[in-house]
């Protein structure tokens, strides 16, 4: 390894060739023979740098007269020059200044680059101008609002490695719902933030088929191509510093809506006057009692006088745990980001090397993010241009440390009650009622056992909680040109990625002192036992990810006078990608010798807090798993374009893998696409002077997505023993030899336009999408072994539009730009054999809900008759009659008969970026909506409330007596907990509310300080940016307080960030 | 141009190369933790799977005349319980039902280890194994069907084998075929083939009652032919069956106060009449406290016939419940234990005039049934008959004495209906109305569940 990079390195320098003759010169531009300092002069083909005085003069000794040079600089035309045809003595090298011309847009496949006129697909290509403008340090978060068509969806728990990203819809039920992600040819599975967005050059997504199917299988969410930065022929050595600082602010605790520590305290009164807590006072398992509900205890045993009693509870209830948290858990978060890049290039060689580093403090304290990145390409061109050979090696070290688990959504905090003290008056933690009784606790402590007490703020001080990840992938790609029209490439990648997390939970964490004492024996002499034994307790998981991806293809591009062209592509592709994955827990670690000591797996213990319980086990956490992934495809793609007006372009893709059976591959079904392109504003008969650009295209295919979850062959589940004392083994997974990946069918028809002088630019495109052999469950005959099969029997239909548009609405000194992205979409399940499993399964906001006819995502609810007038019941309906039999009410519930609402996703969305410049300052406003969509408040939980914990402050407002049915939704509190009233009231009818938001993004300010109207300045250019995400709501349609995607602890709103940044071009 | 073609031969060719290759390349498993069943020791685990290869239909059991339920204790029990104790039109109210999943998802476990070994080479070392292994999947397959024809295809005549409905007959393990139902004598072939088959395979007796052997398969042949009328068979069967074991449980060892006086008969070899074990679906019906035994059966037990307190337990007010199951639990036995060939046998004398040797067959089983007395010497006096007639007869009802519950009873009122001067008719009396089942009614063949019918289209039998 050590030796390749030294090899790599210095590659491009080893090529120099002897020399022999002397020419001076001088570099000056065309307009006024002003001299060039600032001018880069290369030796071709040796390629050696040529100093430049002030004057713009440069002298060469012992040239061979072969040599050429190149003479470049920045906003001139690079000139060569052979040497051979130079006399002697003065040389002038005239420079002729750019003319700043409309570039052509290309994009880029994975497999090729085409120009966007000539492309049929839908392609939405992403630059680096627009990439920078936000500042994160991932590179997924800035496509949001500037796609048309994508969008980031809310869900419950984000899946590992994937983006909860969606493009168009998803058209699939249980299978992979994340888009494609390529970075620099091949597919990138791994964790996103381990790509530097420093290093990406610029970003395409591929929407539709005829874009995407050429990557099959696995293209059916989309795909986003990401291509990082290679340096550039011809071009000076360019360095490139980016450093930023983002803070975050600190998030409000009070947003969510819960009761006061006050009203939790009355509440705990009451229930103590009830009689509520004797049983708990009684358990067997020592159950914790809240602090209020012992000093109750205490003053009724008359172990305190009411009056202190009184008077402690009564300070009780002016401490607020979330003040506490504000202070002592969050802080504001501090993101700093650096990133350096040089960059270059020869006639025959070009290189780019980056070095990043990323530091993150989150608002959680004592947590980090880490990040190390390196990346180096260098391209080679040998046999006069013909191949070229590029070396790239990709180096990410990332360090996590997650110390702090006592986040507002940890389930540490659940278990809190809110009038908790974290700290002293002096900032020392101080220990709050957790899991077993004071009185339970000191006793045991008196008799030896560990300290008991739990103490939330020196939790995240002991904590040794973090994850490693080593990544490097490394590229090498033959490209070589047979004849001009024909090149064949290989290209190789191998990616590694080692992972590590590692949780050694200290000897003094809770965690550890309780696991100990809870395993403890006692002897009748009093001596301790301790089956788990003293020490830290060390959870360690190792991943490592290998993958290579081999890569041959050929590409034939002609074109005949003009009038005909013809590019094609064809090769074969192989990846193997393999995860092993092993993990244990030690007990009894000691950090400082590494050492550990053994436990009894096998044998039962006996709980030191509950004697009855006599069948503890040592928990055992070692695990070991191994994936394995394979693909081999073939593919092709063909563009025919004729007379520059007309395109019909094809591809097909064959996937075989490991996943399907030998009966998929063997029946090797291509994913196809065809399309069609007419530029209209081309023709003769064209004469639309408004619209000088004009374009069509219509195109069609499919895109397949894969489902590793279910297994083409027979598996099966070994059980322990029948009752004949023999291993048994359970079918869970009938063979289905026609199990294939799941297609999707798009059709995408388009317009793109422009009018004159470019004010108006935009694409219109329809789309229909439709899955078809998803992944679902359906009834099936029994005749067959199995009364439900899951297989491709599914299928979704789906339609929208996209449109995005650009309007130069001032050009003069105040340039005025808008970007508009509008999006529609209307997606719906149109076969799906199996109901979901109860009246549940349909209530969930973020889990599918397949009904016919129906979104995937829908939110459904019981409809609300309004609260009952004399008890102030939520009622429904029961045989259309106002009822309060909530079981009934339940179980005669089905996808029919209850409200259907709509779409839990939204279906109109979009954005609308203005961009105002002035001279080298700019400033950029991001406007985003959500429409057509429909969420579910939260509300009080009686259950919850009668059971003394806690809940939301919609308690406050609930029905008291006769007549507030007329102000308020809120029901009466109940007698006793029904968790069918519960259930009935959280998912009625009247805690839905509409979605429908438009939100204030982002505001992004920047000022260019160019070397041309700064000379002294030491750069060639100085940007400096400030960046303010996640401002605020504009407009919501519901009367919530809350964000309507934003609901509950487990997703707090992402709180208002300042970035500030400086970019420097050397 | 010519480099052209070169360079792209060479590439066909390093393609082609791979291509060979590639099929192993693609054989990995995706996930190491996936169990594909593929050895030998896969597939005995899978045939050692009770719950799902010793199991079959319940029902039978309700439809027959040997128990009832009061009218206030039927409320108790579940709609499938009294749509069948009844005999109603519909039975299956929840769309599908145990008795066909059940022994279907039986034949699915016994395809899968038929397509499995199907992979597996057989060579000398593991050709015991092998064949054993084969030998049982073929068995349960037909186990299974057996016990759904009794169900749900027509009783059997030969002289309309070919026109009635059998059931479908799956033979492999794709889920993807769905089949017709066919028609009887494919239904009565398969099942006789695969026996027939498998019975060399496999061992005279097998180390747990659980998995097939040759006594288990004689004691099928023998109960399909006696169905089919084919008495012949019938008979070679049992004697087959006999040849490898003839023991009885002397009930006079049986703890006759005990809850569960029979040995248990589904735990390794303990149960010396039992050679297989076949669990029915429980529907709480034989086991419950208040399904009592017909009186005019329980009259039937002479006073010193031991089954009299071993078969049943007093719940006063003359009402008995069934406690004999040779599983010594609420669970019903419905497998293949000696004293049924015993039964089997002298029927088949008693059919072929053989009167005295039915009479000895029938002797040899009574024996060990009735009390002895304290000199060792039985109470039980040898029966007697005028004409094999009436020693059929004799047979016939301690057929119906010694096999109840065992899911018998409703295979034999279908075999006996078809047979002149034997049928009868059923009454079930519930809130002062009588419910009849005339011999040879449709209802003596089940509808088949509605998920199935409605998956697979096939067709339901006429009620």
């Amino acid at each position: 390894m050590k030796y390749f990079c030294i090899l790599f390195f210095l590659l491009p320098w080893c090529l120099d060739a002897l020399a022999q003759k002397v020419v001076r010169g001088q570099v000056v531009s065309v307009t006024g023979n002003k001299p060039l300092p600032k001018a880069s002069i290369y030796l071709e083909p040796q390629h050696i740098g040529i100093p430049v005085d002030s004057a713009g003069r440069f002298t060469l000794h012992s040239i061979s007269p072969k040599s050429r040079l190149s003479v470049s600089h920045l906003g001139y035309i690079t000139k060569s020059i052979l040497l051979d045809s130079v006399s002697d003595t003065e040389l002038i090298v005239v420079l002729e200044e750019q003319v700043s011309q409309l570039e052509q847009v290309t994009v880029q496949t994975g497999y090729q680059t085409i120009t966007k006129e000539r492309a049929t697909g839908s392609f939405v290509k992403v630059d680096n101008e627009l990439l920078n403008r936000r500042v994160s340090n991932d590179i997924i978060s800035r496509l949001q609002d500037v796609v048309p068509g994508l969008t980031f969806n809310s869900v419950a728990t984000p899946v590992a490695n994937q983006t909860s990203i969606s493009i168009r819809g998803q058209s699939t039920l249980s299978s992979r719902t994340d888009p494609l992600i390529i970075v620099d040819n091949f597919p990138f599975e791994g964790d996103m933030n381990n790509i530097n967005p420093n290093d990406v050059e610029d970003i395409t997504i591929l929407k539709d088929a005829a874009a995407a199917s050429i990557w099959g299988a696995k293209s059916g969410n989309g795909v986003i191509v990401i291509t990082t930065k290679k340096g550039k022929l011809n071009s000076g050595p360019k360095v490139s510093l980016n450093a930023n600082l983002n803070i975050g602010a600190r998030p409000d605790l009070f947003y969510l809506q819960t009761i006061s520590p006050s009203t939790f305290i009355d509440i705990e009164a009451e229930l103590f006057t009830k009689g509520f807590y004797n049983s708990r006072e009684a358990s067997v398992n020592k159950t914790a009692l809240n602090p209020v509900v012992e000093l109750l205890i205490a003053r009724r045993d008359g172990k305190l006088s009411s009056e202190v009693a009184d008077r402690q509870i009564s300070m009780l209830r002016t401490n607020d745990i979330r003040k506490d948290y504000e202070k002592y858990v969050y802080q504001l978060s501090e993101d700093q980001q650096y990133a350096l890049n040089v960059s270059g290039g020869s006639a025959n060689q070009r290189y780019f090397i980056s070095a990043g580093y990323d530091r993150n403090m989150p608002n959680l304290k004592g947590n980090m993010f880490q990040r190390i990145s390196f990346n180096a390409n260098n391209s080679l061109y040998f046999l006069s241009n013909k191949l070229e050979v590029t070396t790239s090696v990709y180096f990410l070290n990332s360090n996590q440390t997650q110390n702090n688990n006592q986040g507002i959504n940890s389930a540490a905090y659940s278990t809190l009650y809110p009038y908790a003290q974290l700290a002293d008056g002096e900032g020392k933690a101080l220990a709050v009622t957790k899991d077993f009784r004071r009185s339970f606790t000191q006793l045991a402590e008196e008799n030896g056992l560990l300290d008991w007490s739990y103490r939330p703020l020196d939790e995240i001080g002991m904590a040794d909680n973090s994850s490693k990840q080593n990544e490097y992938r490394i590229n090498a790609n033959l490209i070589y040109k047979v004849i001009p029209e024909l090149s064949l490439a290989a290209y190789y990648q191998y990616g590694h990625n080692n992972s590590i997390s590692r949780n050694r939970q200290d000897v003094e964490t809770y965690f550890t002192r309780n696991l100990i004492n809870t395993y403890t024996i006692a002897s009748p002499d009093g001596s301790l036992q301790r089956p788990i034994p003293m020490g830290d307790i060390l959870d360690q998981r190792t991943s490592i990810t290998t993958n290579h991806h081999v890569r041959a293809i050929a590409n034939f591009d002609k074109s005949w006078s003009g009038v005909h062209g013809l590019n094609a592509i064809a090769g074969m592709e192989l990846s193997d990608r393999k995860q092993a994955a092993n993990g244990y827990r030690l007990y009894g670690y000691d950090g400082e010798h590494a050492t550990s000591q053994m436990v009894n797996y096998i044998s039962n213990f006996t709980s030191y807090i509950n004697p009855a319980q006599t069948t503890l086990r040592i928990q055992n956490n070692d695990s070991n798993s191994e994936l394995i992934d394979r693909f081999v495809s073939y593919y092709t793609n063909m563009a025919y374009n004729f007379r520059g007006r007309y395109t019909f372009s094809a591809s097909a893709r064959i996937d075989n893998s490991n996943l399907f059976g030998v009966d998929a591959n063997q029946r090797g079904v291509p994913l196809y696409s065809l399309g069609l392109g007419w530029e209209a504003s081309r023709e003769d008969f064209y004469e639309l002077d408004f619209l000088p650009y004009l374009r069509l295209r219509l195109t069609f295919g499919y895109n397949g997505n894969v489902n590793k979850s279910i297994s083409a062959y027979t598996t099966a589940y070994y059980y322990g023993a029948n009752s004949y004392n023999l291993p048994y083994a359970s079918i869970l997974n009938p063979p289905n030899p026609e199990l294939r990946w799941e297609r999707v069918r798009v059709g995408n028809l388009a317009v793109d336009f422009r009018t004159k002088n470019n004010r108006i630019e935009g694409t219109l495109e329809y789309y229909r999408k439709n899955g078809i052999d998803l992944i679902g469950r359906t009834p099936y005959a029994p005749q067959t072994g199995i009364t439900t099969f899951v297989g491709n029997n599914a299928s979704t239909k789906g339609q929208g539009l996209d449109l995005s548009l650009v309007t130069r609405n001032t050009v003069g000194k105040l340039k005025w730009t808008s970007n508009i992205l509008f999006s529609s979409l209307n997606e719906k399940v149109s076969k799906y054999g199996d109901r979901v499993s109860g009246t549940t399964g349909y209530l969930g906001t973020y889990s599918i809900t397949p009904t016919v006819g129906k979104p995937i995502y829908a939110i459904y609810s019981f409809e609300s008759a309004g609260l009952d007038p004399i008890n102030g019941n939520p009622r429904g309906f029961l045989n259309g009659n106002p009822a309060t039999d909530y079981g009934a009410i339940i179980a005669a519930s089905n996808a029919e008969n209850m409200v259907y609402h709509g779409s839990a996703r939204p279906t109109i969305y979009g954005a609308l970026r203005n961009t105002f410049s002035v001279g080298s300052l700019s400033l950029s406003a991001n406007i985003s909506y959500s429409l057509g969509y429909y969420f579910r408040k939260e509300s009080v939980n009686f259950d919850q409330i009668l059971n003394g914990n806690g809940g939301h402050s919609d308690y406050d407002l609930r029905w008291r007596k006769p007549g507030d049915e007329v102000f308020t939704n809120i029901p009466s509190l109940p007698m006793a907990t029904n968790a069918s009233r519960n259930l009935f009231y959280s998912n009625s009818s009247t805690l839905v509310d509409k979605g429908d938001h438009i939100r204030l993004r982002d505001l992004q300010l920047d000022y260019v300080f160019q070397k041309r109207h700064f000379p002294n300045l030491p750069f060639q250019q100085i940007r400096c940016y400030v960046f303010i995400n996640n401002i605020g709501i504009i407009w919501k349609a519901t009367d919530s307080k809350l964000d309507p995607d934003y609901q509950t602890r487990f997703a707090l709103p992402p709180v208002r960030t300042y970035a500030f940044g400086l970019q420097v071009n050397l | 141009m010519k480099r052209t073609i070169a360079y792209i031969s060479v590439l066909v060719l390093a393609l082609g190369t791979f291509s060979n290759c590639k099929k192993d390349f693609l054989d990995a498993k995706p996930n190491k933790a996936l169990l594909v069943p593929s050895s030998l020791t896969d597939f005995q685990a899978i045939l050692d799977n009770v719950t799902v290869m010793n199991t079959t239909v319940g029902l039978p059991n309700i439809a027959c005349d040997d128990f009832y339920r009061s009218d206030a204790n039927l409320v108790a029990m579940s709609a499938v319980v009294n749509n069948t104790y009844f005999w109603r039109e519909n039975i299956f109210d929840d769309l599908s039902s145990n008795d066909w999943d059940v022994p279907y998802k039986t034949v699915f476990y016994a395809n899968v280890v038929l397509d499995g070994l199907a992979l597996v080479a057989r060579n000398e070392q593991n050709s015991a194994e092998f064949d054993r292994i084969k030998g049982s999947a073929l068995f349960f397959r037909s186990m299974a069907f057996f016990h759904l024809s009794q169900m749900f295809a027509v009783p059997f005549e030969a002289s309309s084998a070919a026109n009635g409905f059998g059931i479908p007959l799956p033979l492999n393990s794709n889920v993807n075929n769905l089949l017709g139902r066919g028609n009887l004598k494919q239904t009565y072939d398969q099942m006789i083939n695969d026996f027939t088959v498998s019975f060399p395979l496999l061992p005279d007796r097998s180390k747990s009652t659980n998995m097939p052997n040759k006594c288990a398969v004689y004691g099928y042949l023998a109960r399909i032919y006696l169905i089919m009328g084919n008495i012949g068979n019938a008979k070679k069967y049992a004697e087959e069956y006999l040849k490898i074991t003839d023991k009885l449980i002397d009930f006079n060892t049986l703890n006759s106060s005990a809850a569960r006086p029979m040995p248990n008969g589904g735990v390794a070899n303990a149960n010396e009449e039992v050679v297989f074990a076949l669990f029915l679906n429980g529907y709480a019906y034989d086991s419950s406290t208040t399904t009592f035994v017909q009186p005019e059966l329980y009259q039937l037990y002479e006073d010193n016939d031991l089954r009299k307190v071993c078969f049943f337990a007093d719940r006063g007010n003359k009402n008995y419940t069934f406690k004999g199951s040779y599983f010594a639990s609420t669970s019903s036995f419905g497998g293949i234990a000696t004293d049924e060939v015993y039964l089997i046998k002298a029927e088949c004398e008693a059919r072929l005039g053989q009167t005295t040797v039915a009479l000895d067959y029938l002797h040899k089983l009574l024996l060990t049934r009735w009390r002895k007395s304290n000199a060792g010497t039985s109470t039980y006096i040898k029966k007697t008959a005028v004409n094999s007639t009436e020693a059929l007869k004799i047979i016939l009802q301690e057929r119906r004495k010694e096999l109840l519950t065992r899911g018998l009873r409703w295979s034999d009122l279908r075999r006996l209906n078809t047979l002149a001067g034997a049928e009868q008719s059923l009454v079930r009396n519930n809130n002062m109305s009588a419910y009849i089942l005339i011999p040879n009614s449709l209802r003596y063949t089940f509808p088949i569940p509605l998920n199935e019918t409605l998956s697979s289209g096939i067709q339901q039998n006429p009620r």
